[in-house]
């Protein structure tokens, strides 16, 4: 492969070895199909009103769901909206509300178990016990709770759901900390003159971010899901925004299989979203976890 | 013997000023402590020794008897539950253990800086040489990545690290030992410290690349006038390299000389054995000689002289009363009742050494 000619055997050999492996391919192929409908959007599913695309467009106001027909192709739900728009437009949204939680949550993560590793005794104790005080509110009626004290939006649903789930990243790094501060290389950083957040930066943290980047990507998935599960209770996405769980939770009132269209396609786009990263995060963590062999 | 040619000394005599300004580090009546869970192990354990502008002195003793504590007390390194309890540190006329931790990380790596054991470990895999070593200059110095380049890559072309400009973006686990070492040694003199702490650089490698690195430090002593402070377990790397000794045990200096007089007049039994466990050319034993029992534990309680559980020659008053390091010849302490004024005159074994030459 010419492109990783310039890095070095092992980490060429590895990634010869992530562009091999059928879990990997898959996973790669359905990011790289999601990533195409989102940048596309614009082109396969023209908003009404450029300004804000993220406006579901309404091809009526009749009640009962249509199905899928050469106008709209995924059919429309009740009220007329879109599904085909919603789905592509929501490709979007969860691409949106993945990274950005994800990236925040991480960073506070890391932050959190780099301090409380390196440092050890008092500090560890006192960011720990915090982490656990978090830990012990169950997940989602934590974000429930906190999205409804600061009322509803998606906005809010990012807010809640970084407020709630950067304690497992904490927990993992610093554990990996505590390990990686032992060795012999922090020692010979310190003995040359790095002060404490050079060292944790560029020395501990090459070392053992890691096992973070696959969960990060593991993460993903699941916040997608969590966050459409929210707009499908009403707290999350307004009404006519284009997003995967908003769009299901206009089927609540139609029972049967006569109006299936009205869940297969936002389920379909959130299932194969969810298992695209899983299988690259599975891919990664066979690769690139010595534990694992 | 020729005493006079090897100037330093490596413990500190009372009295003795008139060379205080060639005295670059200054170590008095260090203790180190571990404060464990089971109790505290005193590591370091009153250890008192100098070393002089561009001279090396070697630390000699078995493992855990204190020596890599040391030079880690020096630079301020130890990390919970370790710790300093009393002594001085003077380092070019600054006491080091006041100094706030800002000024520590000042010196560290700049004026004092340390090679480790094992280069393989000490040094960050997933990082390139060349990132390691400029951090170096880019810290201290405030130098431009693009300068500090050129000065590395200089650095490590000097140490005999070949085809520098390539290993400069290789990774530590494609280097071979030797030129892993070449590399720490390239880390530490980037700053051309005044004094180099060397603990056990040469354990980790193999005779000839040993035989190199020896080599490599000498020619660096007389480039640069760096004092060094080498610490071994391996008689035969410190006769060569040092100018003079002190040796280790149980956390305390039992014996200290310049090197020659130790390696022909050794006073301390264990120094005496240390030189018999050294195997010979000319000798005709067919076995090695081995120092019976091993060092005493960390919360073993020994009374008196440390050393008297393996002495051959252990008197009642080895076990009652700690020997202090007192003055046996010129420039030469030995910390042994045996060989002290007390019994007036020493045993037969040390009033006769037995590894003088001719």
């Amino acid at each position: 492969m010419q492109l990783f000619k310039n890095l070095d055997k092992d980490t060429r050999r590895k990634a010869k070895k992530l562009f091999t492996n059928p879990t990997a391919i898959l996973g790669f192929t359905l990011l790289t199909v999601y990533i195409l409908v989102a940048a596309l959007a614009p082109v396969l599913a023209p908003p009404a009103d450029p300004q804000n695309p993220y406006i579901i467009p309404r091809l009526g106001f009749l009640t009962e769901p249509q199905p899928p027909s050469a106008e709209t192709i995924f059919g429309t739900t009740e009220g007329q909206y879109d599904i085909f728009y919603a789905v592509v437009w929501g490709t979007r949204t969860a691409f949106k509300i993945g990274f950005l939680v994800v990236f925040c949550t991480t960073l506070i993560g890391v932050a959190v178990g780099s301090v409380a590793g390196y440092y050890r005794g008092a500090t560890d104790e006192i960011l720990m016990r915090i982490t656990d005080v978090f830990m012990s509110i169950p997940f989602l009626i934590a974000v429930i709770v906190l999205t409804t004290i600061l009322g509803k939006g998606l906005d809010k649903v990012i807010i809640a759901l970084i407020a709630f789930d950067w304690m497992d990243t904490a927990r993992l790094l610093r554990g990996n900390v505590l390990q990686a501060r032992e060795e012999e290389y922090v020692q010979a950083a310190r003995s040359l003159g790095l002060n404490d957040l050079r060292i944790i930066i560029a020395h501990i943290l090459p070392n053992t971010t890691f096992p973070v980047i696959i969960q990060a990507t593991m993460r993903i998935g699941t916040l997608v899901v969590v966050a459409s599960g929210l707009s499908f209770l009403g707290l999350g996405a307004p009404q006519d925004y284009a997003d995967w769980g908003q769009i299901i939770s206009y089927s609540r009132n139609w029972q049967g299989l006569e109006f299936w269209y009205t869940i297969f396609f936002p389920a379909l786009g959130m299932v194969l979203f969810v298992l695209a990263w899983n299988l690259i995060g599975d891919a990664l963590r066979d690769i690139f976890d010595p534990r694992l062999g | 013997m020729p005493c006079g040619i090897f100037s330093i000394r490596g413990s500190v005599k009372k009295g003795e000023k008139h060379m205080e300004n060639d005295i670059l580090l200054q170590v008095t009546d260090l203790h180190t402590h571990f404060f464990t869970d089971d109790g505290v192990v005193k590591a370091v354990d009153g250890v008192n020794f100098f070393v002089r502008k561009g001279r090396t002195l070697g630390i000699v003793g078995e493992s855990g008897c204190g020596k890599s504590i040391t030079a880690l007390s020096i630079l301020r390194l130890l990390d919970h539950p370790g710790r300093v309890v009393a002594g001085e540190i003077r380092f070019k006329g600054e006491e080091l253990l006041s100094l706030t931790e800002k000024e520590m990380r000042a010196i560290r790596g700049c004026t004092i800086s340390i090679i480790f054991q094992d280069p393989m470990t000490a040094l960050n895999p997933v990082l390139t040489i060349g990132d390691q070593l400029s951090e170096v200059l880019l810290v201290h110095q405030g130098m431009s990545p693009h300068k500090a380049k050129v000065a590395v890559i200089d650095m490590l072309s000097r140490v005999g690290v070949t085809e520098p400009e390539k290993r400069f973006d290789q990774y530590v686990h494609v280097l071979s030992g030797g030129i892993q070492q070449r590399a720490m040694i390239a880390m530490a003199l980037l700053c051309k410290p005044d004094l180099l702490l060397a603990d056990e650089p040469t354990t980790a490698l193999d005779v000839t690349i040993q035989a190199q690195i020896l080599e490599l430090m000498r020619d660096i002593q007389n480039d640069l006038e760096t004092s060094i402070v080498f610490i071994t377990h391996d008689l035969g790397v410190i006769a060569e390299l040092a100018h003079d000794i002190v040796v280790m045990y149980a956390g305390k200096i039992v014996e200290s000389a310049p090197v020659r007089e130790l390696f022909n007049d050794p006073r301390h039994p264990y120094t005496q054995g240390l030189l018999k466990c050294l195997p010979r050319l000319d000798a005709e034993e067919t076995e090695l000689f081995t120092i019976r029992g091993i060092v005493p534990g960390p919360f073993d309680a020994v009374s008196g002289c440390p050393y008297h559980t393996r002495c051959r020659y252990a008197k009642s008053i080895c076990r009652e009363r700690i020997p202090m390091l007192e003055e046996v010849a010129p420039d030469h302490q030995a910390a042994c009742w045996i060989g002290g004024d007390e019994y007036g005159t020493a045993g037969p074994i040390l009033s006769t050494p037995s590894t003088r030459e001719g």
